[in-house]
């Protein structure tokens, strides 16, 4: 029996709903928003200060609440490695140099970009097209013409993660401030940061 | 209120020094009977990691944070601020007690209490700029950047400027409260929204919750 001819039996054709080819979910864009913030700042309500329309200031105490020592909600993680959340790189490029670069960047790599307010957005899915990965860049003003890129992961896996960043380092070289002494320490630290 | 010193209580005290029953922790805090028995489970997982003494050291608690150990001043700082009786370990009423501030219903003058004492690292009652800068450091360190001393003078002269009001070189716990009113991202790290959730994330089994030991 050929599978048309089973198709065409009545037996096949009770209950039977045929799948629909070419259909994409309906995604909803609120959800996917929300995949993308910060759930955290749903518990503070934040007053967006904006310097002549620049990246938003950040001052020590924002850098410091950046330690992975005062992200208490890593003693919920149920993973046993470590994994290195202390992704940021610092540049003296003008802040719009350096959201355009990273936006050229993101594109050259396959990844869709949403911008807004030197908050960047990339999307992709895993190497195994299984998964969404997404990750989100945020500019910050540190010092007067002294930028810091924070990166985070919001979706994919993290192993695959920190392989993207090492391959965004090493195409972002042109906007990367690096300090001038090399001793041996920093040059391992260089290896494992950007 | 009915007398909680169970027989089950006074065996898990003695297995777990420190230990208060459940629904004695849920009345002083924001966590209900259930997310206690929870925090417990995250608790003896935590304490068990490297010595099983029911007790939290400070090697322990860098291990659940970073999942290896690692010497961060910040997560020594907390760690001391848990450790309420100052004597190097946690238990479990500490962990309860100290977690209870992060909880997103707490108020948030607990908070900026709690963060006020998380940055005065040497208790004098103000945050100096010496500490301002060592904790700076230690962050850029963490994070691998380097920047210069000038680059670190001149990101805390903007800081200063902005939260020492007075301008008497430290912030006061009356200068912090104003400059967190007006920088509120500051206490995003007081707030785990995981809290919450940790029924789902640590299950605890029916039988661990002991109705039958209240005794009216």
């Amino acid at each position: 029996m050929t599978i048309k001819e089973m198709k065409s039996d009545t037996w096949f054709s009770k209950n039977y709903v045929g799948v629909r080819h070419g259909e994409d979910e309906n995604v909803s864009l609120d959800d996917v928003q929300a995949a993308f913030d910060n759930i955290e700042d749903k518990y503070v309500s934040e007053q967006v200060t904006r310097n002549d329309g620049g990246p938003l200031m950040m001052n020590a105490f924002e850098m410091i609440t950046l330690s992975q020592g005062l992200n208490l909600s890593s003693l919920f993680d149920r993973q046993q490695e470590y994994v290195k959340r202390q992704t940021r790189f610092v540049s003296r490029k003008p802040a719009k140099t350096i959201a355009a670069t990273i936006e050229v960047v993101a594109d050259s790599m396959g990844l869709k970009v949403h911008s807004q307010n030197y908050k960047l957005r990339l999307e992709g899915v895993s190497s195994n097209k299984m998964s969404p990965f997404a990750v989100v860049l945020e500019i910050f003003e540190v010092a007067p013409a002294l930028f810091m890129v924070d990166v985070r992961k919001v979706a994919g896996d993290s192993l695959e993660y920190h392989r993207f960043y090492k391959n965004l380092c090493s195409k972002l070289e042109s906007i990367i401030w690096r300090p001038i002494e090399v001793s041996a320490k920093s040059a391992l630290l260089r290896t494992t940061t950007c | 209120m009915g007398c909680f010193h169970s027989t089950a209580t006074a065996r898990a005290r003695r297995r777990y020094p420190g230990y208060d029953h459940p629904m004695q922790l849920a009345s002083q805090t924001a966590f209900s009977v259930s997310e206690v028995e929870a925090l417990f489970e995250l608790f003896k997982t935590i304490s068990g990691s490297v010595v099983d003494d029911g007790l939290i050291s400070k090697e322990e608690f860098q291990l659940a944070l970073f999942k290896s150990k690692m010497d961060n001043i910040f997560a020594n700082r907390i760690f001391d601020l848990f450790d309420v009786k100052k004597r190097g370990v946690i238990d479990f009423a500490d962990f309860v007690q100290a977690l209870n501030v992060f909880h997103p219903s707490v108020p948030m003058e607990e908070k900026i209490d709690f963060s006020f004492k998380l940055y005065d690292m040497d208790n004098t009652g103000f945050i100096e700029r010496k500490e301002v800068k060592q904790m700076l450091i230690a962050l850029l360190s963490e994070s691998g950047m380097r920047l210069s001393d000038e680059t670190i003078e001149s990101i805390l002269d903007k800081t200063f400027s902005d939260a020492d009001v007075n301008q008497d070189g430290k912030i006061d716990r009356a200068e912090w409260e104003n400059f967190v009113s007006r920088n509120p991202s500051l206490m995003k790290i007081m707030t785990l929204p995981y809290l919450k959730d940790i029924t789902t994330t640590f299950p605890s089994f029916v039988f661990n919750s002991k109705v039958d030991d209240i005794v009216t």
